[in-house]
């Protein structure tokens, strides 16, 4: 498999305090990378490091094959753009200035494909409109339209949908898909709203504290996040007995719930809990989220 | 980098501040012109004193360079600028170094802007004890002078992430400049010695001999009969606290601005009928003359802007950026 970015035992430190400790990334070709990790995990460190803004403390990263450490680096970041943690834009300008003080800056020769990353990103009706009387929203895709200047083939994205509205996720969302889909391009994302990310993203990293927790595909994780169905009775003991004689593997959550994996057959359970003189009062059937998944991974935690 | 610089050319080009600078720098060159046109035009010719206020001036220029300096920079770091330029493949190097010429680029703008009305409407009064070489020294020393803070301002922001803080310590530390300016020079020209004058009448009188270092009149004569006794001044400063207090004198951009304007001055304009044979002589040997003074403030003030050119570097390439 082809990468585009890959970390060996990356180490940041501020002083006293270890952001990164060891960490190993690989983010292959054309996938849309979701990096998940609590607040304060290292996310964004991470992506500073390989943006260029910091250098780490030690181990090495290869973006397109190139060490950090050769001098080629600066030609390969040339080949990504990014937005890390707010959108760096000139708010006295409108979006279309942006765009091309972005382009006199990578040194362009002309304004050529300016209108495209405009309709890309769906700003090409904003006019003359500033871009600090831009919505949260407007703001993250101008952002990400900077960052398509000079036609990158790797984006890498820092929490985009933090503080958006629903409206505002759906149109990150849909942008991220076309551009991977439409243009090949390698998306890097990092969230901690985990079940947005579950929507698009083909490959995960999870971090904590620092660390490269695992690495997985869609597949992978969804074959690891177990579905299953929520049983509400009247007797919990009743449910146990239930369940047991019939070899299912469950979950007690407190009295009155109880969670039953794989697929049970709920006329048999509903028939002998009637013998047991137990009610059922409700099932419905539950995906375990990409939150728990990644909760039990970290062994518990806030914020994600 | 060339690509840098343009860009944040036509950038800062486009910004109020910027465009408001150029204007008033060109709007105090020409009022300061007029003003000075008339005054000599009103004193037959005579222009000592006008062109000694018109350099003092240039002490806006120094402000005005440093605030356009930090506000150009400042949105810069805030709207995550340098971010974009980190990522698109610019070593930090390359982003300080064209943010400093940028900043040299537009401060040499203002003092053209600011001087060109002088240079056009001025030289007509330049005709005797001038030179044109000894006149642009005198300018190159002033932009250098104000050039020299720019630098400072530039690595101030880029050591300062605040850009208001950046600001105000920019703005104190040419008000420093001035104080300190004043405050050291109040002790390098006490004099070094007194002169005691016992006059013929019984009457005695305490003289001081020179200003600093200046003792050449310490052989003057006094009438006949008197009788002097030259004493040291205790206050004088000396030895390595003089060459120090000095250096400090010579290395201050606004006393380098200050000394300008008292290079210029010696000129005469236009009075060639008003002076004396004597003065004709002095100022026919003073033409083209720069004094070494001068000549050492524009080593201190490039090597200034070397220092914080460099040290602006070595800053900015252990900063992290956010």
């Amino acid at each position: 498999m082809e990468y585009v970015l890959k970390t060996q035992n990356l180490q940041k430190k501020y002083r006293h305090f270890c952001a990164l400790s060891g960490v190993d990334m690989n983010v292959p070709k054309g996938a849309v990378y979701g990096f998940v990790g609590k607040n304060g995990a290292g996310k964004t460190t991470l992506i500073r490091l390989i943006c260029g803004l910091q250098d780490p403390t030690d181990g090495v990263y290869k973006l397109y094959g190139t060490m950090n450490k050769d001098k080629r680096i600066q030609e390969a970041r040339r080949r990504m753009g990014a937005v890390v943690e707010v959108p760096s834009l000139y708010p006295d300008l409108t979006a279309r200035g942006n765009l091309e003080q972005q382009y006199r800056m990578l040194g362009l020769p002309n304004f050529d494909g300016i209108d495209e990353i405009l309709k890309i990103i769906g700003l090409e009706n904003t006019g003359k409109k500033r871009a600090r009387n831009f919505s949260l929203g407007m703001k993250q895709r101008l952002g990400i339209g900077v960052a398509l200047c000079g036609n990158p083939d790797f984006l890498v994205l820092d929490e985009p949908i933090n503080g958006l509205d629903p409206q505002g996720i759906i149109e990150i969302r849909e942008l991220i898909l076309k551009l991977n889909r439409e243009k090949q391009i390698t998306v890097l994302i990092s969230s901690h709203i985990l079940d947005e990310l579950s929507k698009f993203a083909t490959h995960y990293g999870f971090i904590d504290k620092g660390k490269i927790l695992c690495e997985m595909s869609a597949e992978e994780l969804e074959a690891k996040c177990r579905k299953c169905v929520r049983l509400k009775v009247t007797d919990m003991k009743a449910l146990a007995k239930v369940l047991d004689e019939r070899e299912l593997d469950y979950k007690i959550i407190d009295e009155e719930y109880c969670d039953v994996y794989s697929d049970p057959n709920l006329t048999d359970i509903t028939l002998a809990l009637i013998n047991e003189h137990c009610e059922l009062l409700s099932a419905d059937k539950r995906d375990e989220s990409l939150e728990s998944f990644f909760i039990g991974l970290t062994g518990g935690g806030q914020n994600a | 980098m060339r690509n840098l610089i343009r860009a944040g050319f036509i950038r800062y080009m486009r910004r109020v501040h910027t465009i408001a600078a150029l204007l008033i720098s060109f709007g105090l060159g020409v009022y300061h012109t007029v003003i000075s046109v008339r005054l000599i035009e009103m004193n037959n010719g005579e222009s000592y004193y006008h062109f000694k206020t018109e350099f003092t001036m240039s002490i806006f220029l120094m402000f005005m360079a440093a605030i356009v300096s930090v506000l150009n920079l400042g949105s810069e770091f805030n709207s995550g600028a340098v971010r974009n330029k980190l990522i698109a493949g610019y070593i930090k190097v390359q982003i300080f170094v064209s943010e400093l010429i940028l900043s040299w680029v537009y401060t040499c703008i203002f003092c053209f802007l600011f001087y060109m009305p002088f240079l056009v409407v001025r030289m007509q009064y330049l005709t005797f004890g001038n030179s044109f070489g000894r006149l642009l020294f005198v300018l190159t020393l002033i932009t250098l002078s104000i050039i020299a803070v720019t630098t400072i301002t530039v690595f101030i922001c880029f050591l300062i992430k605040n850009h208001i803080a950046a600001a105000i310590f920019s703005l104190m530390i040419i008000v420093m400049m001035v104080l300190i300016r004043d405050d050291v020079n109040k002790y390098l020209q006490k004099p070094h010695y007194y002169a005691d004058i016992t006059f013929e009448d019984g009457h005695v009188e305490s003289w001081q001999v020179g200003n600093g270092d200046n003792t050449e009149n310490k052989g003057v004569r006094f009438p006949e009969g008197s009788t002097i006794k030259y004493r040291e001044n205790p206050g004088y400063v000396d030895g390595a606290a003089r060459v120090l207090l000095t250096v400090m004198d010579e290395a201050n951009p606004y006393n380098a601005l200050n000394d300008s304007s008292l290079g210029i001055s010696g000129y005469r304009i236009g009075v060639e009928d008003t002076l004396t044979d004597k003065q004709k002589d002095l100022l026919e040997k003073e033409k083209g003359n720069i004094s070494d003074k001068c000549k050492r403030e524009v080593a201190y003030n490039a090597g200034l802007i070397v220092i914080f050119s460099v040290l602006g570097i070595l800053v900015f390439r252990k900063r992290n950026i956010k």
